[in-house]
């Protein structure tokens, strides 16, 4: 389900992967060691609930996933009619997230490529330039548990 | 097994625990049956605020409106108003539908993920999988003891007022085997009539 981009030595210790996939059409991209699995997306059942973005689960198996609503947040609709499953590594377990159908990618990138976010206090690492474009680096592993920045993911399309 | 050899197979009978599954809105809810103690049809329910049921008084709450939900554009045929009552407090709350009555291990029963961080931690007191959902256990505590939203005003003149006859329905507790999974809400309970000898007639 992933793709490995040509053109860089995955053999370098110093780079990473990154994860880009798409939400509503708006590209962005992840940490790969926090991305446990990509599936295509199942049923879900709602949640009533107060947290931001967070009113739904899934069933994986025997074991029940919160889903994080990342295109609400985005305040976009995920698109085509066969979106995939992201299973993020959250700090709080295992954490889904209905992304796009496009397959996301693999890219192995100098740890350089990535340019820091100014605030530590965001669930965004970080913006990776790929073909002209800033796409912002979300934390998975945080996601939904910090201030959120929104403007920045907002501004940030294809 | 013990020292002297003998397999001790006891099975405690607290180690599952019956619901009552509900529709409520788009999430299936569970009800510990235990607090269960009647359910009626929204035709003997109408639009009364408080149901006075064997000299006890249960309080009508929307439960869609406890949980933050929109109400329902009318009252469904599948509606069903559930009693609630541990005894000392009693309440009824309103809710789309009865899906059954089903048995559960307490290791089936999974705590609500930590990445829900709100007021549904008090809500929920875990969750278990049913056929092929997931149905979020109720807490009891704040199902009878939690403050009550008001209705929205106009909800209740939306409802068909209707006066109810004697009909209810009662869990049937002596009927149900408490190691069997019932997923039909028939098997375990059963409408009462007008007859004399049931309780809920009498009301």
């Amino acid at each position: 389900m992933q793709r490995i981009r040509p053109g860089l030595k995955s053999s370098s210790q110093r780079a990473r992967g990154i994860i880009v996939f798409a939400v509503g059409g708006k590209r962005l991209a992840a940490c790969a060691e926090e991305v446990e699995s990509v599936m295509p997306w199942p049923d879900f059942m709602p949640v009533p609930s107060r947290t931001p973005y967070v009113n739904a689960v899934i069933r994986r198996d025997r074991a029940v996933l919160p889903v994080f609503d990342l295109a609400a947040r985005l305040q976009v609709e995920a698109l085509g009619n066969a979106s995939l499953c992201l299973v993020a590594k959250h700090k709080d377990g295992p954490l889904a997230i209905r992304i796009d159908q496009d397959v996301p990618a693999l890219h192995m990138v100098e740890p350089t490529a990535i340019r820091p976010h100014r605030d530590a206090d965001s669930d965004i690492l970080g913006a990776y330039v790929y073909e002209a474009e800033a796409i912002p680096v979300l934390s998975l592993a945080k996601l939904g548990t910090t201030r959120g920045e929104i403007s920045l993911l907002a501004k940030s399309g294809r | 097994m013990s020292l002297r050899g003998r397999r001790v197979a006891v099975r405690s009978a607290a180690q599952s625990t019956r619901h009552l599954v509900v529709v409520c809105g788009s999430a299936v809810l569970a009800f510990p049956a235990d607090l269960v103690h009647g359910i009626l049809t929204a035709f003997d329910v109408g639009s009364q605020t408080a149901l006075t049921v064997l000299n006890e008084t249960y309080p009508v709450a929307e439960l869609r409106v406890q949980l933050g939900l929109p109400l329902a554009a009318g009252s469904s045929p599948e509606a069903r108003t559930v009693l609630c009552s541990s005894g000392v407090c009693r309440r009824a709350f309103r809710v789309d539908q009865v899906l059954g009555l089903t048995e559960v291990e307490h290791m089936q029963v999974l705590p609500l993920p930590s990445h829900f961080r709100g007021a549904e931690r008090e809500w929920f007191a875990g969750l278990f999988l049913y056929l092929d959902v997931v149905a979020l256990i109720v807490n009891p505590d704040w199902l009878l003891n939690g403050r009550l939203s008001p209705l929205p005003s106009g909800a209740i003149a939306d409802r068909q007022v209707t006066n109810a006859r004697e009909k209810a329905i009662v869990m049937d507790t002596e009927k149900s085997h408490p190691a069997v999974l019932v997923s039909s809400l028939s098997a375990d309970l059963k409408e009462a009539n007008d007859a004399e000898d049931t309780p809920w007639a009498q009301v």
